[in-house]
C-alpha cells in the first residue's frame, strides 16, 4: 500500500513541474526583465502634497523651527509647481495661476491628509 | 508512515533543488514556461513536506514505535497535546518543522500577486534555504528511521518540556526565526536586480514586522516556561540558547527602526542590507549554537554533528549575500545624507548602534568558551554580571532613546523646540523620581533610573499624542474625540509603534523591579505551623500523594494570607513521571501586578515536614503583560487599509525626483 502511495506521489510531483513545461501557448514567452520606471503624476502629487501636509503638521507641533519650516514648506511648494506645471502643460497658465492652484489644492489636501502618514509611496 | 514521511521528503528534496534551477533558466531568458514550473515547485515542496509532517504527527499519535523519533520522544502515557509537540521535541523533528515552516513561507511569498517582479529572484534564495534544510533532513538528520525490532513502549518526553509552554514557545520562536527568511530573501533579490530602493523593505514589511512579534512572543514564552518548570524563581539566566533568540530579537528591532530611515529619507541603505544579513545570519547561527553541542545548555539538543553543517552553510550564504552587498556597494551608496546631529534620523541610528551593540555583546559573551578553548585549550565561560553589567545600561539608554525620538523631527531639529518638547516630560519625570524617593521609599539608583526613564517614555508618548489631537483640531476644526480617533487611525504605524513602545515599557518596569527588588527564604514547616515571609503569612496543611497520567506527586497544601486578606491555598508539588528518574519541582505562584509570590517545594523529612523555597518576585506580571500590549500594538499597525504605510518624506534639497518603482 505504501510503495502504491509513494508511486502516487512522485508521478503527482512529476506533473507538477512538468505540466508548464508541455503546455505549447507558452512555451516560447520570453519576461522583460524588470526595470525601473518613474512614479506617475498622481503618485507624485500625493507624495507631494502629503510632504506638505507634514511640515504644517510637524511645525505646529514643534518639531520644525521657523526658518526651516519655511524653507520646507517653499522647496516642496516649488517642487509641485514644476510638477503641476510639467502635468498641465497648457499655453498661457501662468506660474502665478500655478501658485495659486496650488495654494487651494494644499488647502483642500490639508484637511484629509494633514499629519496623516497614510501615503505608503515613496 | 515511516516510508511516506521518507518519500515526501525525498520528493520535496528533489523539487526543491529542480526549483532553484527552473528559476535560474527563466531568469536566463529561457521563457516563461521555467517560471511557471518552478513556482509549480515550490508549491510542491511545501505541498509534500506538508505530508512528511503529517505522516510524522499521525505516527506520534498513533504511537508508531517502529520509527526511532517516535520512540525517543514519546510513550503511550504521554499526553496527546505533547504526543504533538513531540514534532518539536528531538533534533529531527525540530528541522522538519522548521523546514516546514520555511517550505510554508516560500510558497506564500510565491503565490503572492504583490510580490510579481521580486519572485523569480526572492524565491530562489528562500528555496536555497530550504534545500538545506531538505539536505539536513534526507541525510543527516532523518525523522523517519526505522527500528528493526521495535519496542512496546517508547522512552517518553523529557519532564521539563511536558508543559503549555512546550505548545506554543517553540511555534512561536520558530516563527520569527524563519520569517526573518522573507525579508533577507526580498533584500538579496532587490540586489540582485539592482533596484536597492526601499521596494523590498515595503513588500517585506508587514513579514518583518510579524516576525520580530514572534520572536518577541517567543522570547516571553520562553522565559515563562523557565519561571514556572525550571524552577530556579527567575526566567532569563543568560544561557547560549536563551542569548540564541534574543540576538536576531535585538538586531531585528534594530532593523524595524532603521528601514524607516530609508524609507522616509533615502538613506542608510548599505546598513539595513548588512542589519537584514546580521540578523537572517543569527537565526541560523542560534539553530547551531542548539544543535552542535559546542556550548552547555539545559534549552539544547545536544551533541550531533549538525552543527558543522549549520556553519559552513551559515558561513557560506552570509558570505554571499555579504559579496553582494559590496558588488552593489556603488548603487548602495546613492541617497541622502545625515543633515543634522539632532534628528529623528540621527537619534534612530543612535538606537541602532544601542542595539547592535547590546547584541554583539551578547554574542561575544556566548561564543567566549569557545574562542577560549581554541585559544588557550580552555573553555572559560562568562558568567550572568557580564551580561548584565553591558546590557543594562545599554537597555536603559534605549528606553530612554524611545521617549527621545517621537518628539524630534525628520532632517533637523533645533534645541529650542527640543526643549519645548521635552519640558513637560522631563518636569513629570523628576516629579515621578521624587515621589518614587519620597513616598515609595525606592533608594536603589538602579531601579530609580530606570523608572524615571520609564515615567519620561511614557508622558513623552502621550504628550505627542496629546499635542497631535490639539493640533488636529485646529488645523481640521474637528472636535477633540473625532481628531483622536483620526489623528490614531491615519497613522497607525506610528501609534502602532508607540503602543508597542509601551509594552516594552511595560517589560523594562517588570524586568527592574524583578531583578532590584526579588528576595528569597527558605522556611521549614511542620504539618499544621505557620510562617511569616514579608507581607505573607503561611500555614502548611500537610503533605498529600496522588496519581496523575503518568505521574506521581506529592503536593504540599499551603494556605497563604497577606496583610490580613486570604490570598487562597496553594498546591505546591515534586512530580516523578514514570520516564524520569529526576523529580521535577513545579512551583506555585500567586501573580498581582505589584509581585509574584512563588513557592518552591524542595524537600521533606520523615516527620511530615517539609521545606520551601519561598521567591518574592515584584512586578513580573509587567513583563509578560507588555509582551501582550506589544501583540496590540502590532495587529494595529499592520491593520490593513491607509494608516499603515510609512510618512511622506521630507525632501532633501539635492532630490530631484519622487521615487521609483519596478515594472
Amino acid at each position: 500500500m505504501e510503495l502504491v502511495i509513494g508511486l502516487v506521489m512522485i508521478a503527482s510531483a512529476i506533473a507538477i513541474i512538468g505540466y508548464p513545461l508541455i503546455q505549447k501557448d507558452i512555451h516560447n514567452l520570453k519576461v522583460k526583465p524588470a526595470k525601473n520606471i518613474p512614479l506617475g503624476y498622481e503618485q507624485q502629487k500625493e507624495i507631494v502634497m502629503s510632504s506638505l501636509g507634514e511640515i504644517e503638521f510637524d511645525f505646529n507641533m514643534h518639531k520644525l523651527t521657523v526658518d526651516d519650516y519655511q524653507e520646507l514648506k517653499a522647496l516642496h511648494k516649488e517642487k509641485a509647481v514644476r510638477l503641476l506645471k510639467d502635468h498641465d502643460k497648457v499655453s498661457g497658465v501662468t506660474e502665478r495661476d500655478l501658485v495659486r492652484k496650488l495654494e487651494e489644492e494644499i488647502e483642500a489636501d490639508l484637511i484629509s491628509l494633514e499629519g496623516s502618514d497614510d501615503n505608503e509611496k515613496g | 508512515m515511516a516510508n511516506i514521511g521518507t518519500i515526501g521528503l525525498s520528493i520535496a528534496f528533489g523539487m526543491g533543488i529542480y526549483s532553484v534551477v527552473a528559476f535560474f533558466l527563466f531568469n536566463s531568458n529561457r521563457g516563461l514556461k521555467y517560471l511557471l514550473s518552478a513556482k509549480n515547485a515550490v508549491y510542491g515542496t511545501a505541498l509534500f513536506t506538508t505530508i512528511s509532517v503529517l505522516a510524522m504527527l499521525y505516527a506520534l499519535i498513533t504511537g508508531d514505535f517502529s520509527i526511532e523519533y517516535v520512540t525517543q520522544y514519546t510513550s503511550q502515557d504521554l499526553p496527546a497535546i505533547y504526543k504533538l509537540t513531540a514534532l518539536w521535541a528531538g533534533n529531527a523533528g525540530s528541522l522538519l518543522f522548521w523546514a516546514w515552516i520555511l517550505v510554508l513561507l516560500a510558497a506564500l511569498v510565491t503565490v503572492s500577486k504583490e510580490n510579481r517582479e521580486y519572485i523569480p529572484y526572492a524565491s530562489p534564495i528562500m528555496m536555497v534555504v530550504s534545500v538545506f534544510f531538505l539536505f539536513m533532513l534526507n541525510f543527516v538528520s532523518q525523522p523517519f528511521v526505522q527500528l528493526l525490532s521495535p519496542p512496546p513502549d517508547g522512552m517518553g518526553m523529557n519532564p521539563m518540556l511536558q508543559n503549555p509552554g512546550m505548545v506554543i514557545h517553540p511555534v512561536t520562536l520558530y516563527l520569527g526565526y524563519v520569517g526573518f527568511t522573507v525579508p533577507f530573501a526580498f533584500a538579496m533579490a532587490a540586489l540582485i536586480m539592482k533596484n536597492p530602493g526601499d521596494q523590498w523593505i515595503k513588500l517585506t514589511r508587514k513579514w518583518t514586522l510579524i516576525s520580530w512579534l514572534f520572536l518577541t512572543l517567543g522570547n516571553l514564552f520562553g522565559a515563562q516556561w523557565a519561571y514556572v518548570e525550571l524552577g530556579w524563581g527567575g526566567y532569563w539566566a543568560w544561557d547560549p540558547v536563551e542569548n540564541a533568540s534574543l540576538m536576531p530579537w535585538l538586531t531585528g528591532s534594530a532593523f524595524l527602526h532603521s528601514v524607516m530611515v530609508q524609507e522616509r529619507k533615502n538613506m542608510l541603505k548599505i546598513w539595513n542590507m548588512v542589519l537584514i544579513i546580521v540578523t537572517f545570519g543569527l537565526t541560523l547561527f542560534g539553530t547551531f549554537l542548539v544543535r552542535s553541542g559546542v556550548v552547555a545548555s539545559v534549552h539544547a539538543f545536544g551533541n550531533s554533528s549538525l552543527g558543522a553543517y549549520f556553519l559552513i552553510f551559515t558561513s557560506l550564504i552570509i558570505l554571499a549575500a555579504l559579496y553582494l552587498v559590496a558588488d552593489r556597494i556603488n548603487l548602495l551608496r546613492q541617497g541622502n545624507q545625515f543633515e543634522s546631529y539632532i534628528s529623528k534620523e540621527s537619534s534612530f541610528l543612535l538606537n541602532n548602534l544601542l542595539l547592535v551593540g547590546s547584541a554583539f555583546s551578547i554574542f561575544w559573551g556566548t561564543v567566549f568558551p569557545i574562542v577560549s578553548e581554541a585559544v588557550v585549550g580552555q573553555k572559560i565561560a562568562v558568567g550572568i554580571p557580564f551580561f548584565n553589567q553591558v546590557n543594562a545600561p545599554i537597555g536603559l539608554a534605549f528606553t530612554l532613546l524611545m521617549g527621545i525620538c517621537p518628539l524630534i523631527a525628520w532632517r533637523k531639529a533645533n534645541f529650542e523646540n527640543i526643549a519645548k518638547n521635552f519640558l513637560w516630560p522631563w518636569i513629570i519625570a523628576i516629579i515621578g523620581m521624587l515621589v518614587m524617593v519620597f513616598i515609595g521609599g525606592i533608594t536603589k539608583p538602579y531601579a530609580l533610573i530606570a523608572y524615571t526613564i520609564c515615567v519620561f517614555v511614557i508622558s513623552s508618548t502621550l504628550q505627542d499624542i496629546l499635542k497631535g489631537v490639539r493640533v488636529r483640531k485646529k488645523l481640521t476644526g474637528e472636535n477633540l474625540i473625532v481628531s483622536l480617533i483620526r489623528l490614531l487611525s491615519k497613522n497607525r504605524r506610528r501609534y502602532g509603534g508607540y503602543v508597542i513602545h509601551m509594552g516594552i515599557v511595560m517589560m523594562i518596569v517588570g524586568i527592574t523591579g524583578s531583578n532590584v527588588f526579588n528576595s528569597e527564604a527558605v522556611k521549614t514547616f511542620k504539618p499544621g505551623e505557620t510562617a511569616v515571609v514579608g507581607d505573607y503569612t503561611i500555614s502548611f496543611k500537610g503533605l498529600q500523594q496522588t496519581s496523575r497520567d503518568n505521574m506521581e506527586v506529592i503536593y504540599a497544601d499551603l494556605r497563604v494570607i497577606k496583610n490580613n486578606y486570604d490570598m487562597g491555598n496553594l498546591q505546591v508539588e515534586k512530580v516523578f513521571y514514570s520516564t524520569s528518574e529526576q523529580p521535577m519541582t513545579e512551583p506555585a505562584i500567586i501573580s498581582t501586578f505589584k509581585e509574584d509570590f512563588y513557592v518552591l517545594l524542595t524537600g521533606w523529612e520523615d516527620d511530615g515536614s517539609a521545606i520551601f523555597k519561598i521567591h518574592i518576585n515584584p512586578q513580573i506580571k509587567w513583563l509578560w503583560t507588555g509582551g501582550w500590549v506589544i501583540v496590540i500594538g502590532v495587529i494595529f499597525a499592520l491593520w490593513p487599509g491607509k494608516g499603515s504605510g510609512v510618512g511622506s518624506r521630507y525632501l532633501g534639497r539635492g532630490e530631484v525626483s519622487y521615487g521609483k518603482r519596478v515594472s
